[in-house]
């Protein structure tokens, strides 16, 4: 049995710092901390013998693994704050109210985890009722961990089962033998305890999943400006564009290959123009179309949750796994040479990249400002989205067909889905599982014309909607099929999963979606 | 050992042994690293009168949390035995700690110049001198003044005093190894002396209380006493914060192992030691924490290592993992932080 330690940060929000001298929040609670925690319950409950008992064993296991999701950390500004208790020594002094008393800086690091639940497992840990019982209680009356703003519902349980929804991850501190005492001597003496001890504890070895051609470091184009002030569809002088309006999500394979050709024309500003590599252009020497993996620019945008408008929000340059493309010293001096200090207004001092187009008469369709970043600062532009391992995927952008369609009624619907089988294959997945159905065993792949993902559009308009309002598409995907699936794997894979022809211009793009079979967690 | 103490720590109950952990000695902790380089530096310096000399070694307990130094022996001693000759060596070291009427370490450059030549034509008598001054300053590091000559030198980036809150460095590195023990401890019958020993041995097998009334350095991680971190006023006596004056007697002659060197940043000529390196966040300090007993100049060797900061790129050395303190101001004063593994968050 694994003894689990359940603790779940009630505000959403989990407030502990790394150290007075970091702004970094110590995210997940490290097993000292929560220790710590537990340790003040046993005090505040009147310092019994057989709970401290139960921590004296507690700190003789070792380091617990720890089940967390990701998140986000907040943004830290600093705060100032009145210290406690002044003594003047003088009376009627007024600067002792709260109102007129000094402040001083301090910051309070903080972390929004995508699920407030940590676990924290203690594999094959033999433990005795009285002990189980005694734990049982300190984590009851453990109301927060970390800063008294992370307010907590601890919970001991035994678990028999070996499913973990998150990740796995080892302890970085632990506690050790004598622990507890010395926690009880820091505080007699009004110090400061010293963190635990650095944990050397290693992961179960891993299953290897399955994972597509593509990686799952990517190297990130947040948008940083959303001007409306060009109105006249023209650049503001030869050369130099004004900042426009982020096409519509329906567009983002034209602004993809926009961004695809900018890396490329960032290359021939290195005097690499004629040795542009295959893996990032596409294309072999001879200009033939590789048939190696290339690097994928995918949109990322406002989907996915409640309220969620579809608003691109930046784009994703994915490299092929294992290519070392964002290594490379190539690659980064290209993209430094498109990159330069924003303005006023452009990003403020970051260094932006801007993208346009312009048509053959003149017409500036899209203009829009880049930041290159490897920290996303919004919760839409974080990866692991669309990295994270899990078992359903559904689109966000709609796949591009491979081939056109050939038959018609119900055949259609079949030819589609081995489309996206055959999609599947070709990015190095293997197949959908396979399901009962009353028409006999078939892929879990289900084909529509509206996307699973809240937010997404539609993969084609309603009927006598303007034209306007379907997907762009680059001149050779102008013709192909589009549709939206949601698809099962039978085991859990690693994104990201970008299926179709448009693989590589953001279409076809897929999120992990929530398992919805009978008896499968969430 | 002569012992007025009324608590002794219980240095002299241990039985002899070749090998001590210094539970005292925490691995995130510049001043602990510092006196550990010190304790090292005091038992060789003894060891050249010792008729049986005790050749001090020094590794890391990766086996046993919490993570602390062990001392390797030559031959079984008591915790006791190691005070004393601990003391012994640390107050023939802080002889050559005499800087005059200088309280501040800013010598002009001509100055600086002649004394350097002066140790190093002093010969091996004047070794210790020689080894103190060349971790405080070198003629070829200086701020920057109309007159090259006369330039103030650009000191160690270890010494955090200058001066603000009349805290003066060569004051403190002259009076704190030369004070052999704290005041004593508690008022009328109930007063606690402690021998120089007792005071050392505090410092290397206990847990610290910091609670001597005593000088230190900065170098510790404890005296980073922010206003908005405490619950009270940090100059209020109630909660101002004391020292473990043994471990900055150590640290005081462990400074003199982390040898500065001049090197050229941009267009300067700045002062770097072993184990330091200026970032953009500014100046850090890394030592590496190691398997095998090592003796000190096996533990400069290491600290000089061009790949100290590469994470596991020591492994080969035996070379479990390496910890980086940084110093950072607090409004006019300067502290170090405590050390974080290279590598990790």
């Amino acid at each position: 049995m694994t003894l689990v330690l359940e603790v779940e940060h009630l505000t959403g929000t989990a407030f502990a710092a790394l150290g007075p001298d970091t702004d970094a929040p110590d995210w997940p609670p490290q097993p000292d901390r929560i220790f710590s925690a537990l340790v003040a319950s046993w005090a505040a409950r009147g310092s019994r013998d057989d709970e401290r008992a139960a921590l004296e064993w507690l700190e003789r296991l070792d380091p617990p693994l720890i089940e967390a999701s990701s998140g986000l950390p907040r943004r830290v500004p600093i705060h100032f704050v009145p210290p406690n208790d002044p003594g003047t020594g003088r009376s009627g002094d007024r600067s002792v109210m709260p109102q007129f008393r000094r402040r001083q800086p301090r910051r309070f690091p903080a972390f929004r985890p995508d699920d407030p639940t940590v676990r924290y497992r203690w594999c094959d840990a033999v433990v005795d009722p009285a002990t189980l019982e005694a734990l049982i209680r300190l984590a009851a009356d453990t109301a927060y961990v970390g800063h008294s703003a992370s307010l907590t519902r601890c919970r001991f349980l035994l678990d028999g089962t070996d499913s973990a929804p998150h990740a796995l991850l080892p302890a970085r501190r632990r506690v050790y033998p004598g622990r507890l005492q010395e926690l009880r001597d820091g505080f007699a003496s009004g110090r400061r305890p010293r963190p635990g001890d650095r944990a050397t504890a290693t992961l179960p070895p891993a299953t290897e999943r399955s994972h597509s051609v593509f990686a799952s470091q990517w190297l990130l184009l947040e948008v940083v400006e959303a001007d409306d002030s060009r109105v006249d569809g023209r650049p503001s002088d030869a050369g130099r564009p004004r900042v426009g309006v982020m096409p519509d999500l329906r567009a983002a394979a034209v602004v993809a290959k926009a961004i695809r050709d900018a890396v490329i024309s960032g290359y021939k500003a290195i005097g690499l123009g004629d040795r542009v590599p295959a893996l990032v252009s596409g294309h072999e020497p001879d200009r033939s179309p590789t048939r190696m993996p290339h690097m994928a620019v995918v949109p990322l945008a406002f989907t996915g949750v409640r309220h969620a408008d579809g608003r691109v929000l930046g784009f994703a340059i994915v490299p092929p796994r294992g290519s070392g493309l964002l290594d490379d010293a190539d690659f980064g001096a290209a993209m430094r040479a498109l990159v330069r200090r924003g303005e006023e207004g452009s990003g403020g001092s970051r260094p932006v990249m801007r993208i346009w187009r312009t048509a053959k008469d003149g017409h500036v369709p899209f203009e829009i400002a880049l930041a290159p970043t490897l920290q996303p600062t919004l919760r839409t532009l974080d990866p692991l989205s669309y990295t994270a391992p899990a078992r359903v995927f559904a689109t966000v952008t709609p796949i591009v067909l491979d081939r056109h369609l050939k038959a018609t009624g119900a055949a259609k619907h079949d030819e589609i889905v081995q489309g996206i089988v055959a999609a599947c294959r070709n990015i190095g997945l293997p197949e959908p599982e396979m399901i009962e159905t009353r028409w006999g065993p078939r892929p879990a792949v289900v084909p529509e014309k509206h996307s699973a993902v809240v937010g997404a559009p539609s993969a084609w308009p309603s009927g006598g909607a303007p034209v306007w309002t379907r997907w762009r598409l680059p001149p050779s995907l102008a013709s192909r099929p589009l549709t939206h699936a949601v698809l099962r794997f039978a085991e859990p894979i690693e994104g990201p999963v970008i299926l179709g022809a448009g693989r590589h211009v953001g279409l076809g793009l897929c999120r992990a979606y929530p398992d919805l079979e009978p008896g499968v967690e969430r | 050992m002569s012992r007025t103490a009324a608590h002794p720590p219980s240095a002299v109950q241990e039985p002899a042994a070749r090998s001590h952990r210094l539970d005292g000695l925490e691995p995130d902790n510049l001043l602990a690293f510092m006196a550990l380089l010190g304790l090292l530096r005091a038992l060789e310096a003894d060891d050249r009168t010792a008729p049986a000399p005790l050749r001090p070694r020094a590794a890391w307990d990766l086996d046993a949390p919490p993570l602390r130094p062990v001392l390797h022996l030559a031959r079984p001693v008591t915790q006791g035995e190691i005070a004393e000759s601990a003391a012994r060596g640390v107050a023939a070291l802080a002889a050559a700690h005499a800087f005059g009427e200088v309280r501040d370490l800013n010598y002009p450059r001509s100055r600086a110049r002649a004394l350097l030549r002066q140790a190093a034509e002093a010969g091996p008598g004047g070794r210790t001198w020689g080894d103190l001054l060349a971790a405080l300053m070198s003629d070829a590091a200086v701020k920057e003044d109309k007159n090259p000559a006369e330039a103030a030198i650009d000191p160690t980036p270890l010494c955090l005093l200058f001066g603000q809150g009349h805290q003066h460095f060569l004051d403190r590195l002259a009076s704190v190894p030369a004070t052999a023990a704290p005041p004593p401890r508690g008022r009328g019958k109930a007063a606690v002396n402690l021998s120089p020993a007792d005071c050392l041995a505090e410092a290397l097998f206990a847990p610290w209380h910091r609670s001597d009334p005593t000088f230190a350095f900065r170098w510790d991680p404890a005296e980073d006493v922010r206003y908005a971190l405490l619950a009270g006023d940090p100059t209020d006596a109630a909660y101002k914060a004391g020292t473990q004056h043994g471990a900055n007697r150590l640290a005081a002659v462990g400074l003199p192992a982390l040898t500065l060197s001049p090197e050229q940043r941009g267009e300067r000529i700045r002062p770097t030691v072993l184990g330091g390196a200026q970032s953009a966040e500014g100046f850090s300090f890394a030592w590496p924490i190691w398997r095998d007993p090592a003796t000190l100049a096996a533990i400069r060797g290491l600290l000089g290592h061009p790949d100290l900061r590469e994470p596991g790129a020591l492994v080969p050395l035996g070379i479990d993992h390496v910890r980086v303190a940084r110093r950072i101001s607090v409004g006019k004063f300067m502290n170090f932080t405590r050390a974080r593994v290279v590598g990790e968050a």
